[in-house]
């Protein structure tokens, strides 16, 4: 079940009005309702991985126990790597097996030794990143003691399982999510109002944003040679529009889904376009996975208190791993190893803490300064997106050449780009800069206006929304993670 | 929660006050494929023509032009499989039957859903290709026809050039004068024969070719078709509609040729007639574009089949075959 889907259209009030209504009475209720709505809601994908979930679900629990009850430091260490081991184990198999197996037969090919590996033909589970690293941050975050093993399997289980962030995020942490799943909660007027707009800017950033741009870039990367490098420009622009759209969109869905049942979950962007340096850009995209990775992997492997060779080191396992995290090709390594390369300045010279508040604040436009690495970050970033889209490394530096050719002067195609488009892509890009320094950009948007016309922006928001939607709903990238 | 609720209603009163009116509209528009399933089911019994497949059929074969009382049934990107079953629909009403002309073209043997128009197909004849159109787009013509095409309709409501002509789905140029007369509308305006474009439409229609793996299923359901209506005493007649001359080089030809040995062996066991106008020589001015001819074309090829049909003799084929 897509959240841009009629059935989630469905499922959504049902879940919103039982809970409220029938489940509201008792904290047990409202979780054990949470829990079954969530198994429900994966089941709706493929039931049979429900059975994954479960397994994940208990390890983690069972293991949290057993790492709190052990005195000695080696028994505490045996459960944590056991439950790291099975855990990325399975991240292995599903995720990563095949190519492996395939780049191991290519490398024994390279020395003259023909393999023919088995490879598996399974489906990636939905949402196994995502879930696997919920339960690695739980497991480690007992291991150091950080916070105590949870006692309840239903809350356990719904930190891990809550259908909002089940399939593609926010990674939650168990000291923020758990704490509110145990305590009571109440409807909340203003909460709620919230959550419907964060929904409704969702669904605009990935119908009428993202898969409008994904038409045009999914044309151009499909036949390359048959276009010139002016279309290969705009669809490599498209597409970082595009990824942030239907993330960012994404994110907005399930973060303002929370907020409907009371629920606060972490923020996963916060304008990365309007980023100063790639530093700032990494601090302000996918939020929940890069402070993930800073506080499991960076910090442990020392961060930036370390010699400047091992902060380089740092650097490039953080991004390489990040890479590798989205999937298992060359291209997702190339993205990552190319970020590094990007941020690996402003570690070594320490600026990477620079422009930590937001851009422009309190004011309207940015300075020509400001702007000027606005542009030059948002370059570098379309650069690496084109690895991130190409099915290889060679096509994406193809597509890159073709870029640089004589051709980018050539008129672009607009091929079956609806003439109207431009009307809610500018119309995006100004409310984002609006809002740019609130939770999501339509957050405060004409608060102060009469309502009638604060009314009509919504109607207006979705009208698009339905004019733009194509009927069958769209993937979001995130889910093939 | 009261105030949250009634605020709800409040908003979503319009939204649905819209939606509601905007379904109410696209149910009751006469489209062409009501057009047609509404004439056909008129005049089914005078009938003694008809006129099969996709867009090639629908603008060059005027039936207009034939002596016998013709009938266009063919759409734009019309499929065998919807042919056959739109036929099979009304045949046991078509007693006057006597030729059915079946439009085999380029990509006919290669393609049997119509992508985003079976929708159209089903608001239009009820027929629900393979059984795969889901309950909400068959129910919910709004949700069938998608945000943009709905608004066009509505737009044209109020447009005085298409006040009489509500019925053209997506496309442009048409005999606004003549709307929709035993099936037909023809195409005014063009040629668009630019090179490009041309390149553009050759590519297209190689993709769906060279992307397809249904040939032989379809080839099956066309000659379960061709029986049928052989069992019915009716004759049906393969054709292949005129194509402007370099377009038609920039099509695969090894598929071209597969065609025509596919097409040769079905009226081999059927004893069918096929007529080839493929490469027939006609002036630029007669095409609207490459592979659609205007009004001025139609009435040439359409009056050089009627000529081949008056001359023959109906179910001959069948009375061979079975000796009866």
């Amino acid at each position: 079940m897509l959240f841009n889907s009629l059935q989630y259209t469905v499922f959504l009030p049902a879940v919103f009005f039982f809970y409220w209504f029938v489940a509201a009475r008792k904290l047990t209720f409202q979780n054990i309702f949470l829990l079954a709505a969530s198994y429900f809601f994966y089941a709706c994908w493929d039931w049979r991985f429900l059975f994954l979930l479960l397994f994940s679900t208990f390890l983690d629990y069972f293991t949290g126990i057993r790492i709190a009850k052990h005195r000695t430091r080696s028994g505490r260490l045996f459960w944590l790597l056991l439950s790291i081991t099975i855990n990325v184990g399975f991240l292995g198999v599903f995720k990563y097996y095949n190519f492996f197996a395939a780049s191991f037969a290519e490398l024994a090919g390279h020395v003259g030794w023909q393999i023919h590996p088995r490879t598996l033909q399974i489906v990636l589970p939905v949402g196994i990143s995502f879930y696997t690293f919920h339960g690695l941050s739980y497991i480690i975050d007992i291991y150091k003691r950080k916070i105590q093993p949870e006692r309840n399997f239903i809350d356990y289980a719904l930190f891990v399982s809550f259908f909002p962030l089940l399939v593609a995020g926010p990674i939650e942490r168990a000291t923020h999510l758990l704490p509110q799943l145990k305590r009571p909660r109440t409807f909340d007027y203003a909460r709620t109002v919230d959550g419907l707009k964060q929904i409704l800017w969702g669904l605009f950033k990935k119908i009428v944003i993202a898969d409008t741009c994904a038409g045009y870039v999914n044309m151009i990367f499909a036949d390359p040679a048959a276009t010139p490098g002016s279309a290969h420009l705009l669809a490599a622009i498209f597409f970082a529009v595009q990824i942030y759209c239907d993330f960012s969109g994404y994110s907005d869905i399930a973060l303002g889904t929370a907020r409907l049942l009371g629920i606060e979950l972490l923020r996963n962007f916060a304008y990365p376009y309007f980023s100063r340096s790639i530093a700032e850009f990494w601090r302000r995209w996918h939020i929940s996975l890069s402070t993930w990775f800073r506080d499991y992997l960076y910090i442990p492997l020392g961060g930036s208190q370390v010699p400047i060779w091992k902060r380089i080191r740092n650097v490039f396992v953080i991004f390489l791993v990040s890479g590798f995290w989205h999937g298992a090709n060359w291209t997702f390594i190339c993205w990552g190893a190319l970020n590094a390369l990007y941020i690996l300045p402003s570690v070594i010279f320490r600026t990477n803490r620079n422009n930590l508040d937001t851009v422009a604040k309190g004011r309207l436009t940015p300075t020509p300064k400001e702007l000027g690495f606005m542009i030059i970050t948002f370059a570098l970033t379309v650069l690496g997106w084109i690895f991130f889209r190409a099915d290889s490394v060679g096509s994406a530096v193809e597509f890159i050449g073709k870029i640089f050719s004589p051709s980018i002067f050539s008129p672009f195609p607009t091929l079956h780009l609806h003439e109207y488009f431009i009307i809610p892509l500018l119309c995006f890009f100004m409310v984002e800069w609006l809002g740019r320094e609130d939770q999501y950009a339509i957050a405060r948007l004409g608060l102060r206006w009469p309502a009638t016309v604060r009314w009509a922006t919504y109607y207006a928001i979705f009208f698009y929304i339905t004019y733009f939607s194509s009927g069958a709903p769209q993937r979001f990238i995130y889910f093939q993670f | 929660m009261r105030s949250f609720l009634l605020k709800c209603l409040l908003f979503l009163v319009p939204i649905l006050l819209i939606l509601g009116l905007t379904e109410l509209f696209l149910r009751s528009l006469p489209t062409s494929y009501k057009i047609k399933n509404a004439q056909l089911a008129v005049s089914a019994k005078n009938i003694e023509l008809l006129i099969l497949g996709n867009s090639h059929a629908t603008y060059d074969l005027d039936p207009r032009r034939f002596s016998l009382n013709a009938f266009n049934v063919a759409s734009v990107n019309q499929s065998l499989y919807f042919d056959k079953r739109i036929t099979l629909k009304y045949l046991d009403e078509l007693i006057n039957l006597k030729y059915v002309l079946i439009s085999v073209d380029f990509h006919s043997l290669y393609y049997s859903d119509e992508g985003f128009r079976d929708i159209w197909s089903y608001y239009g004849y009820g027929i629900n290709y393979k059984n795969s159109l889901p309950v909400i787009t068959r129910n919910c013509y709004l949700y069938g026809y998608k945000g943009p095409l709905a608004l066009e309709f509505l737009s044209r409501r109020f447009d005085r050039k298409y006040s009489h002509i509500r019925s053209v789905d997506v496309d442009y140029d048409l005999d606004l004068d003549h709307p929709y007369t035993k099936g037909f509308v023809g195409k005014r305006g063009g040629p668009y024969l630019d090179g490009n474009t041309n390149r553009e439409r050759a590519g297209f229609f190689n993709d769906i070719v060279h992307a397809s793996t249904e040939r032989e299923s379809i080839i099956a359901d066309l000659e379960s078709f061709i029986d049928t209506l052989q069992r019915k005493n009716i004759t049906p007649v393969l054709i292949t509609l005129p194509c402007f001359r370099p377009f038609g080089d920039l099509l695969d030809k090894k598929v071209l040729e597969q065609d025509k040995t596919d097409i040769r062996a079905i009226c081999g066991k059927y004893h069918l007639q096929y007529w080839d106008y493929f490469t027939m020589p006609l002036d630029s001015d007669c095409f609207y574009n490459a592979d659609h001819l205007n009004e001025k074309g139609a009435a040439i090829i359409s009056g050089e089949v009627n000529r081949k049909i008056t001359a023959l003799k109906p179910s001959t084929a069948y009375l061979a075959k079975t000796g009866h």
